[in-house]
């Protein structure tokens, strides 16, 4: 959020801003924010890049000839998995900047003196953040379409991607601003959320043989990311009705819980001017 | 000297009796003799792409038990120019199979998908794996192989993909481009 609340608004806005006094406090913030990603070009050139990526992907599989013997329910779940990856990434990003990037660009005080509560702001963030992971959603739904018409998947595709990605993009929002707020720098910010999202997709390129046996299982079963990717594999290209694996969504609910309660229960302490776990 | 003709019958009866049990140890029937692998499929026509299965039955026709063995898939193409790869047909491809006593018999269900256009056999091949047997063979190959005809398919196609490959992207950057320029132009 770089605009800050006390600075002048041009009489065009105003209007929208004593609309948006009414509302509740994590609503302005949410909707301050999103003007901030849109209006700013940000959010777009997130959308753009991901939308090049999604192309790339599409293409080859419509044309490879390595990968065009992956059926299209096959191709359908490659292209969902690279898009629910790429899209929780860019919420995760942007929500780690979120508290620390407002701390560097000064921004932050100002924010803090407005009367919004701080889980208000958190909130207000995480809607922010989750906006980037909607518009890269309905952005993903023309590649679906295009590879699975014919096999009438598209639909069951969609929700699906749009139910593990909502639950993943909030998880991982709610940590990214734990760790935002945590971080003494947005560079620390940023790496940390990285090398975390890094280390969870890890085991998600495992060969197979490997995360059917013994510890991997549980392994696999403990990391929200690589469990929810399991999870689409076996109702998208296995065919699996949505209730036969939906253990593997546990630990993507306990991430949106666990994570969520901890910012909630977190941000009137940590969300401050100073960063680090132990400033006052 | 009544002696000499005696010892020497001994010697000579002792030697023969042990290149006798010598020569019926080599002459002793293998351990994998009498099994036999019978697929259920012979031939097979499906499209790239396609999941199939073969169960492989294993019987023990001899006279006595069998030793333990490892039951191992595989995949050949027919035609030269088509390179196959099994472990991209099949994930798991061998199994333990236990001793089998005489007249028994147990089934393998392999699970593959076509990855290659082209002609191919598929069979089953058992290898003795018990502590004596190990490494001595003989190999016990299916009776008869499974012919796999795979058709080529080409469902996705470039025309097809290009307009959205290529209109997305065209569009969020002529949007991009044009947030960017009124920003520009406002500052």
């Amino acid at each position: 959020m770089t605009r800050s609340f006390t600075q002048p608004v041009t009489a065009s806005e105003s209007a929208n801003t004593a609309i948006d006094l009414k509302s509740p406090g994590w609503r302005v913030v949410a909707v301050q924010e999103c003007r901030d990603l849109w209006v700013s070009a940000r959010g777009l050139l997130l959308v753009f890049v991901y939308s090049v990526l999604l192309s790339a992907i599409t293409y080859l599989a419509a044309t490879n000839q390595i990968l065009n013997f992956l059926e299209q329910r096959e191709a359908v779940n490659l292209t969902l998995q690279v898009s629910v990856a790429i899209g929780v990434l860019v919420v995760l990003v942007v929500s780690a900047d979120a508290i620390s990037g407002e701390r560097e660009r000064g921004t932050l005080e100002s924010l803090l003196l407005t009367p919004v509560s701080r889980r208000g702001i958190a909130a207000g963030k995480v809607a922010a953040a989750m906006s980037l992971w909607f518009a890269a959603w309905l952005v993903s739904v023309p590649y679906v379409w295009i590879l699975g018409r014919g096999v009438r998947i598209v639909g069951e595709a969609l929700l699906l991607s749009l139910l593990v990605g909502t639950l993943l993009g909030l998880g991982l929002s709610a940590v990214g601003i734990l760790i935002s707020a945590a971080s003494t720098s947005n560079k620390v910010s940023l790496s940390a959320s990285l090398f975390l999202l890094l280390a969870l997709f890890a085991p998600s390129q495992l060969p197979t043989a490997t995360t059917h046996a013994g510890f991997s299982e549980v392994l696999l079963r403990l990391n929200p990311i690589a469990s929810v990717l399991h999870y689409m594999s076996a109702v998208l290209a296995r065919g699996h009705g949505w209730t036969a694996d939906w253990s593997y969504l546990v630990s993507a609910l306990a991430l949106v819980v666990l994570a969520g309660g901890a910012l909630i229960v977190t941000a009137p302490r940590t969300i401050r001017l100073a960063g680090g776990v132990s400033g006052g | 000297m009544t002696r000499l003709p005696l010892l020497t019958g001994l010697i000579l009866g002792f030697a023969v009796s042990a290149a006798l049990s010598a020569s019926a140890a080599v002459a002793a029937p293998p351990l994998s003799d009498g099994i036999d692998i019978v697929l259920d499929q012979k031939r097979l026509d499906i499209v790239v792409g396609d999941k199939f299965g073969v169960r492989s039955e294993i019987t023990n026709r001899g006279t006595v038990p069998s030793d333990r063995f490892v039951a191992h898939l595989n995949i050949a193409s027919l035609e030269r120019d088509v390179y196959v790869d099994p472990e991209d047909w099949s994930t798991s491809r061998s199994a333990v199979v236990a001793p089998l006593n005489a007249g028994g018999s147990t089934s393998l269900t392999w699970d593959l998908q076509s990855v290659n256009a082209g002609s191919f056999d598929v069979y089953v091949v058992l290898l003795p794996v018990g502590p004596s047997s190990a490494g001595s063979g003989p190999v016990v190959v299916s009776s008869t192989p499974l012919h796999v005809t795979v058709a080529g398919r080409r469902t996705l196609t470039a025309g097809g993909s290009l307009p959205v490959v290529l209109a997305v992207p065209a569009v969020l950057g002529f949007g991009l481009a044009a947030t960017r320029w009124r920003i520009r132009r406002a500052a």
